[in-house]
């Protein structure tokens, strides 16, 4: 169950951002997880960031989930605030089935949202709208595919070594 | 190892031991095979202890060497994804001839605990020409130990001088 700091937070968030706000859930540790319009999604993180009572300054974690069978990727963001000691989650959801799913990056807002998006946008193949220099971080910069898409499969070979044991 | 023919003198040893130059070249060669540090994953932990002071390969003449152009032989230990997979083919191309390459660990041998891993190669030897297998998640520093000798008993059994028939 959410303690009463968690739900003070998102009553706050909620009276001020009243449409954008989709859905409210909480994960195993009972930290709240916000579903968001991806409209709002900067103005959110910016109030997040900057006011009173939430302070939110550091940005653990940018993930994605694949819900292939939703047609969506959800990307999930995971906030700290070390001045008030408390978490959020942040989710938003982006069109699967587009050539290239995008949402706006917010590497201005918390720097470290730099490789945390790179990482996303190679392992997921979601573009980031805004970064300065997206790329792939982990995986060779002239790899194909996307790893951990549901529908991802190996490349027979990759620079003329098979990706086979045999 | 080279036959000493017993010519000893009646009243005490000359020193002296006698052998082709082929098999005392070999001697040298194996006596002295420097290595090139190439630890990726936990294995390189192992590879560490080996040169280390328990399992010494100092005494066998193995030392450690931070470039290639002064190693005979390069130990794989660990891991070998395809992003690592070119600055491995360039460090190999570095060696001079004759060089070895000892396959050491799961990961090396065949991709290991990570077979169906997109990054992972599948096996050291889809890129270089494996002398020494050694298995193990990690080998021990005595199994590593072994398969260095078992490399220092091929380098015995090669043959330059003689002419191929």
């Amino acid at each position: 169950m959410m303690d009463d700091r968690a739900k003070r937070l998102v009553m706050g968030l909620k009276a001020r951002f009243e449409d954008a706000v989709l859905s409210v859930s909480e994960d195993s540790r009972s930290v709240p997880a916000i579903k968001v319009l991806d409209l709002h999604k900067r103005d959110i993180m910016l109030f997040l960031r900057d006011t009173e009572g939430f302070e939110f300054d550091t940005l653990v974690l940018i993930s994605g989930v694949d819900l292939i069978d939703d047609d969506a990727i959800e990307i999930v963001y995971r906030i700290h605030s070390m001045v008030h000691r408390h978490h959020l989650v942040v989710k938003v959801e982006v069109k699967r089935s587009l050539r290239h799913p995008n949402v706006d990056s917010i590497h201005d807002i918390w720097p470290s949202a730099n490789w945390m998006e790179r990482e996303t946008y190679d392992m997921l193949g979601v573009d980031f709208i805004g970064h300065p220099d997206l790329r792939r971080l982990l995986l060779p910069l002239d790899w194909v595919g996307h790893p951990l898409r549901k529908d991802y499969e190996e490349q027979a070979e990759y620079r003329g070594i098979s990706t086979v044991r045999d | 190892m080279p036959t000493i023919y017993n010519k000893l003198p009646a009243d005490g040893f000359s020193g002296a031991v006698f052998t082709t130059v082929d098999t005392a070249i070999n001697w040298f060669r194996l006596s002295s095979v420097w290595y090139l540090l190439f630890g990726l994953a936990c294995c390189a932990i192992e590879l560490m202890q080996t040169g280390g002071p328990r399992t010494d390969i100092d005494r066998i003449g193995s030392v450690f060497r931070a470039t290639p152009r002064q190693s005979d032989l390069i130990i794989v230990a660990g891991t070998l994804t395809y992003k690592m997979a070119s600055r491995l083919k360039l460090l190999y191309d570095q060696m001079a001839e004759p060089k070895y390459v000892i396959s050491m660990g799961s990961c090396a041998n065949c991709g290991g605990l990570f077979q169906r891993s997109y990054s992972v190669v599948k096996g050291v030897d889809k890129i270089l020409p494996v002398d020494v297998y050694v298995p193990g998640c990690p080998p021990r520093p005595e199994a590593l130990t072994a398969g260095i000798l078992k490399l220092q008993e091929k380098i015995q059994k090669e043959r330059f001088l003689v002419k191929k028939a």
